[in-house]
């Protein structure tokens, strides 16, 4: 298969969220020589993005963009190992704590934006559901965190967003990072009312969200 | 004029009612705080308690129907909640640990299953961490069904899961409806942390073994039905699930259609034919699905508020659903019941009976939350109550 033929390939099995045939492609453009950093920004995030907006449209459903966040996933891990080893570093577009706040199992849309964040450059530090403010404050303080992500699918767990900026406050650091959240339930009206410093209705906003926070 | 029940009967029938029923989610934790109760302590430890609770809640509230959970098992009783490491589990008492390895609602592959179940405080203990099923082949799912999944009616009216509604029954069963309320095959099947297969595990099975996944959800709802002989041999009136999980706002709607469609159509058929009110809450964005679900043998559908998502209005609803079924409405549970004014919630109230029509019941969209004042509560059920059809 021709360089330019992977690179395409990558690209359409992102897509189409085969997770096998991207990992087995990525595998192949290393040994190929492609740079594994213009096949991340060339294709890898374009595809990703595609597929947000997809999603976006209702043209994706969950299971699509979980299907392509895997391919994308599998590719990215190889990829970011052959940046690693070739001493290159993938210029970071800042450190950003993620995780379902206190109460909350739901995993699923919090990954996503993980994974979508981390194909865009950002160093992603994801600790889980259910977790209490400590946590996310000694991580925010351990990592030098740029950002904390927080997300709340319940109505019932959604105050807790409001409790982690609060201890962020207590703790003398609410101004060392900003805060972002979401979650099924959570709207601007609420990012608003707790203090938070955004709101993302869905993936592919958070990332932009993520980025114009970076810039400010 | 109908009681209570008559007039749920015929609404739930498409007959016509003098005064429009109210019947409001309060099968959650909103009880316990209403009655001045800890939910966290013993108060749903036992059937009888159970019942009374709902009692209580019931005469101080007087909506048109009991909305009941799915019950408590006999083991409960005198366990204790102890908190590790920041969460709580309920740590059975000796003298019901045989009884608890009998129950399989609860079983898991935890070696500490025997004595301690997990208890997130807002699930109440009706989930715990189940074990995983494999479907790499049918037998394999056979075996699984039959070593954690299946109870008969018998068995599970012994386990204490219809305790909590002898009493409700003999007192109200002439005058008020009484429904039982309980998570789908499916929420079983895709709870993120606890279902048998998991939320990502579920959605991707679809894909990569659906003909495994279609059986298995066909044999886990067959079983469920022996839930529904329970509760129909308790006296309850009506059997309702809560479709989640795969709504069309997160699953593509085919995936309805191919999988679920036919199992809903035998399985509220069958519900019927235990003599029980087949009523299905389906979450999520609804309205790419509405021919389908009009089609299941379902006589009334619930709906959540419309979230950020999608817009489920119940005027559209039943411009596209006509007299099919019956609709529940679904005043907002945080923004509105909770939030909101008790003049904009009788507004709110008006606004959907008048966009319903007929065949309608006045409801919210989701259990009432935690800190919402009474007295939002009573201005949605007693505007509604006031409220006759045109």
């Amino acid at each position: 298969m021709a360089i330019e033929e992977i690179k395409k390939e990558l690209y359409n099995n992102v897509l189409s969220g085969d997770f096998e045939l991207t990992k087995e492609l990525a595998l192949k453009a290393i040994s190929e020589g492609v740079n594994p950093l213009e096949a991340i920004n060339s294709y890898l995030v374009p595809a990703i993005e595609l597929v947000g907006e997809k999603f976006g449209r209702k043209e994706y459903f969950l299971p699509d963009l979980m299907r392509s966040a895997n391919a994308m996933k599998s590719a990215l891990d190889i990829f970011e190992t052959e940046i690693h080893k070739s001493g290159i570093e993938r210029k970071s577009q800042g450190k950003i704590v993620i995780g379902t706040v206190k109460g909350d199992i739901h995993e699923i849309g919090k990954s996503i934006v993980a994974a979508l964040l981390s194909a865009k450059g950002f160093d992603v530090i994801d600790v889980g559901i259910d977790v209490c403010s400590d946590i996310f404050i000694n991580k925010v303080i351990e990592k030098k965190a740029d950002i904390l992500a927080m997300s709340a699918l319940l109505p019932i767990t959604m105050p807790y967003q409001a409790a982690v900026i609060e201890e962020l406050k207590k703790r003398g650091i609410r101004d060392k990072v900003k805060v972002m959240v979401g979650g099924a339930p959570v709207t601007q009206e609420h990012a608003d009312k707790i203090g938070a410093d955004g709101y993302a209705d869905n993936a592919v906003d958070a990332v932009k969200l993520a980025e114009s926070l970076m810039k400010q | 004029m109908e009681n209570s029940k008559e007039l749920m009967i015929k609404t739930l029938n498409l007959q016509k009612t003098a005064r429009i029923p109210v019947a409001p989610h309060w099968w959650g934790i909103y009880k316990y705080e209403a009655l001045g109760l800890d939910y966290k302590k013993d108060a749903w430890k036992e059937g009888e308690k159970l019942s009374e609770v709902y009692v209580k809640f019931y005469e101080k509230f007087k909506p048109d129907w009991f909305h009941l959970h799915i019950g408590t098992p006999k083991y409960f009783k005198d366990c204790e909640i102890i908190n590790q490491n920041g969460k709580s589990y309920l740590k059975i008492a000796d003298k019901f640990r045989d009884l608890k390895k009998e129950d399989k609602y609860f079983s898991s592959n935890s070696s500490e299953d025997e004595e301690i179940i997990d208890f997130p405080d807002y699930l109440l203990g009706s989930r715990c961490f189940k074990p995983k099923v494999d479907l790499s082949n049918i037998k394999k799912i056979d075996d699984f069904i039959k070593r954690y999944i299946h109870m008969s009616a018998q068995e599970i009216i012994e386990m204490g899961y219809t305790d909590h509604i002898p009493q409700i029954v003999s007192r109200y069963g002439k005058d008020v409806f009484i429904a039982v309320h309980i998570p789908s095959a499916i929420c079983e099947i895709f709870d993120p942390t606890t279902g048998y297969l998991g939320f990502e595990q579920g959605l991707m099975s679809f894909y990569d073994y659906p003909k495994e996944m279609k059986y298995f959800l066909e044999r886990c709802y067959e079983e469920q039905l022996e839930w529904a002989k329970a509760y129909a041999k308790a006296g309850v009136h009506s059997f309702i699930i809560s479709e989640s999980f795969i709504s069309p706002d997160l699953a593509n709607p085919e995936i309805y259609r191919k999988f679920m469609k036919s199992i809903h159509s035998e399985y509220f058929m069958e519900i019927k034919n235990y003599g029980l009110i087949p009523i299905c809450m389906f979450w999520g964005d609804a309205v790419p699905l509405l021919d389908d679900y009009t089609e299941t043998n379902v006589m009334a559908i619930m709906f959540e508020e419309s979230k950020k998502g999608f817009n489920l209005d119940i005027k559209k609803i039943r411009d596209a659903i006509g007299s099919k079924v019956c609709v529940f409405g679904n005043l907002d549970s945080i923004y509105l019941l909770r939030e909101g004014s008790t003049e904009e919630i009788k507004n709110e109230v008006i606004k959907q009976a008048k966009g319903a029509r007929y065949n309608f019941i006045i409801s919210n969209g989701s259990p009432v939350t935690p800190d919402t004042p009474e007295k939002n509560l009573k201005s949605l059920i007693n505007s509604g109550k006031d409220l006759k059809w045109q």
